[in-house]
């Protein structure tokens, strides 16, 4: 695993593989996005992979296609790979953020509904909860770690001002503007993904065992408390107060609408201050990723079942959750390249200084410039905009109807009209086709 | 001549082969191998073991006519974040139980039939393919007097030096199923210390 031997195709960088899995994906053709991602990423049955991102991609498309076996083998290896890339044992692989691995156990537990195996479907839920407790201090971790680095880098002599080339970058128009258009999206608690803790409470208030509606119901504040009230989460939350152990049958209806930011390239040149004068070394330009939202399916979805009619409401803005961890990690992103690229330009400039080269700052600002590494823009792309939910109790046919919010029908499913399920619909580009999936919640 | 450098040849690669791995049995008595984060035989046998003697020193689980009890098992809850199979516990409990002479399980009713050919034999009656005088009669099974359940919880707490405590916590409980009243509970709980930061 994370080799790659003389025989095997070469993984395909998702950069470079990104339109066609998305072509498949805007479609609901989860069956060709399948098989590109398992072939990109050297994804096979058994869940081993040499790629941890094109890993996630499949285990997502498996989940979304019902092959929830090779779904839970996929997702299980993607996480080994995490574990293996957080010990330092697997290099170059794609830099995955504290929400990819809380949708990572979130779908290996939907792909344990899909085969009725909700003990270990309730371990992930687990998972999720130990990810969300210690992912701040992991966070802070890893500042102090580039913090050190920063000031390791600050003591070597290259008479540059790291910290004013950093406030430089941080002075631009480009990041400013970035930070921004963040801020009109992150507005969660950082490292908190609503949507596994509504999953989670779902899953809680429909298990007999003594102790899970109470653990649902904080589950559902918390979620109300991150989403704001809604008739969902309201209805949710008053089931897991009242819920008394009954078996009446009930649907949630959960709709992924439309799709995740993903990330292109911005750019700064800024110059490089030197220590104690007003005078500049050179320009640098360094590379940071930038997020970029992307356009709803359906702002809502209307669910009906006889005389029942109910309306999907936010319970997770998978965008929020995204934009809240990136903008968190944004400035340590910048700081890394800003110090990458000035201790070189710093070093160089010594030693110049020292063989009393005349004339050299433009060059070294060309040769610097060409020399910058591209900004990482990888992302989970098959992950939604935003996770919504309705309920309704299930109707005696079981049929459950879809429409979008001017009427127009989408689909229909049956569910099991002796228990309570979940319809999981999802739909990636605006006003495109829908797809479904049931997972039976028979504890 | 070629035979005998092809045998070389074989055992030169078997030695190669044998050399790359090195695997040794395990004496479960004397277990001194590493410990990880999860749960692995030790701790199931430990909490096995507390909590089979703690039972068996209750008088409640002595049967005041005399005889052993029959005992079911009901529901038995991974709470925790290891993928694991409860019945490494279980089995290990009835063991011992029915090892005691006090205890005797069933296997035909549970929160999972361990054994549902039991209860399908009985689909035999009136089958012209069976002998009749072979095939259990009405009444013959013996419900239970006792059920089993219990509850295996994880709790981790991050230390200020950086470690991470994971707690396991071994609950069970014997429920007098007539009454409907728990007649023993007990709880073995199991600590480790990590530097890791999964606790899975």
């Amino acid at each position: 695993m994370g080799t790659a031997s003389t025989n095997q195709p070469p993984i395909v960088r998702k950069a470079d593989g990104y339109s066609k899995f998305d072509d498949y994906l805007k479609v609901g053709d989860y069956s060709n996005a399948k098989q590109f991602a398992m072939t990109s990423g050297g994804v096979n049955a058994d869940g081993s992979a040499r790629d941890l991102l094109w890993a996630l991609e499949a285990g997502a498309v498996l989940l979304y296609a019902g092959d929830a076996n090779t779904a839970v083998h996929v997702l299980d290896n993607a996480e080994k790979l995490m574990g293996d890339r957080d010990n330092s044992t697997l290099s170059g692989q794609y830099n995955y953020t504290t929400y990819d691995a809380i949708m990572d156990n979130s779908y290996t537990a939907l792909a344990f509904f899909l085969v009725g195996n909700f003990s270990d479907a309730r371990v992930e839920f687990n998972r999720v909860r130990d990810r969300q407790a210690r992912a701040e201090e992991q966070f802070r971790k890893e500042k102090e770690k580039l913090d050190q680095s920063t000031q390791a880098a600050e003591k070597q002599p290259t008479n540059v001002n790291l910290a004013g080339t950093l406030q430089e970058a941080l002075n631009s128009p480009q990041y400013k503007d970035e930070q921004a258009e963040l801020q009109k999206y992150a507005n969660y608690k950082p490292f908190i993904n609503p949507f596994a803790g509504y999953l989670t409470g779902i899953f809680l208030v429909n298990s007999a065992e003594s102790g899970d509606a109470e653990k649902a119901r904080t589950e559902f504040v918390r979620v109300r408390d991150m989403v704001g009230k809604n008739p969902t989460i309201q209805a949710d939350l008053a089931l897991s107060e009242t819920f008394k152990g009954d078996h009446k049958p009930r649907t949630w209806v959960i709709f992924e609408d439309g799709q995740a930011p993903i990330l292109t390239e911005n750019r700064i040149t800024i110059p490089v201050p030197i220590i104690g004068t007003t005078n500049y070394a050179s320009t640098i330009t360094i590379a940071f990723p930038r997020m970029v939202f992307n356009p709803s399916a359906y702002q809502t979805l209307i669910v009906t079942a006889g005389s029942q009619r109910a309306q999907t409401y936010s319970v997770g803005s998978f965008e929020s959750v995204a934009a809240t961890e990136f903008q968190a990690r944004l400035q340590g992103i910048v700081q890394r390249s800003v110090v990458e690229a000035a201790v070189k330009i710093g070093i160089q400039y010594g030693a110049d200084q020292v063989k009393g080269i005349a004339g050299t700052l433009l060059k070294l600002g060309t040769a610097v410039v060409a020399n910058v590494s591209s900004a990482d823009t990888r992302s989970w792309t098959a992950l939604p905009k935003d996770f919504q939910a309705a309920r309704i109790d299930t109707p005696a046919d079981g049929v459950i109807h879809v429409s979008a919010p001017n009427g127009q029908e989408l689909g229909s499913v049956k569910v099991g009209a002796d228990h309570s399920s979940i319809v999981y619909v999802k739909a990636v580009s605006p006003g495109g086709k829908i797809s479904t999936q049931v997972f039976s919640l028979m504890h | 001549m070629l035979r005998r450098l092809f045998f070389s040849a074989m055992l030169l690669a078997l030695a190669g082969c044998a050399a790359q791995s090195n695997t040794v049995l395990i004496n479960q008595k004397n277990d001194t191998s590493a410990v990880g984060v999860g749960l692995d035989m030790r701790d199931f046998e430990a909490a096995a073991d507390a909590s089979v003697q703690s039972m068996l020193a209750s008088p409640a689980m002595t049967k005041p006519s005399g005889g052993r009890y029959v005992m079911a098992l009901s529901r038995m809850t991974n709470d925790t974040m290891q993928r694991i199979d409860t019945d490494l516990l279980v089995k290990k409990i009835r063991v011992d139980l029915l090892n005691s002479g006090k205890v005797v399980m069933t296997t035909a009713v549970g929160a999972t039939v361990e054994d549902p050919l039991a209860m399908q034999t009985r689909e035999l009656r009136g089958s012209q393919e069976f002998n009749q005088a072979q095939v259990a009669k009405t009444g013959q099974m013996v419900a239970p007097d006792l059920s089993l359940s219990g509850k295996i919880i994880q709790q981790n707490t991050r230390l200020g030096d950086g470690t991470q405590r994971i707690e396991y916590s071994f609950q069970l409980s014997v429920t007098d199923i007539r009454t409907g009243l728990a007649i023993w509970e007990g709880e073995k709980p199991i600590s480790k210390l990590t530097t890791g930061a999964a606790a899975w």
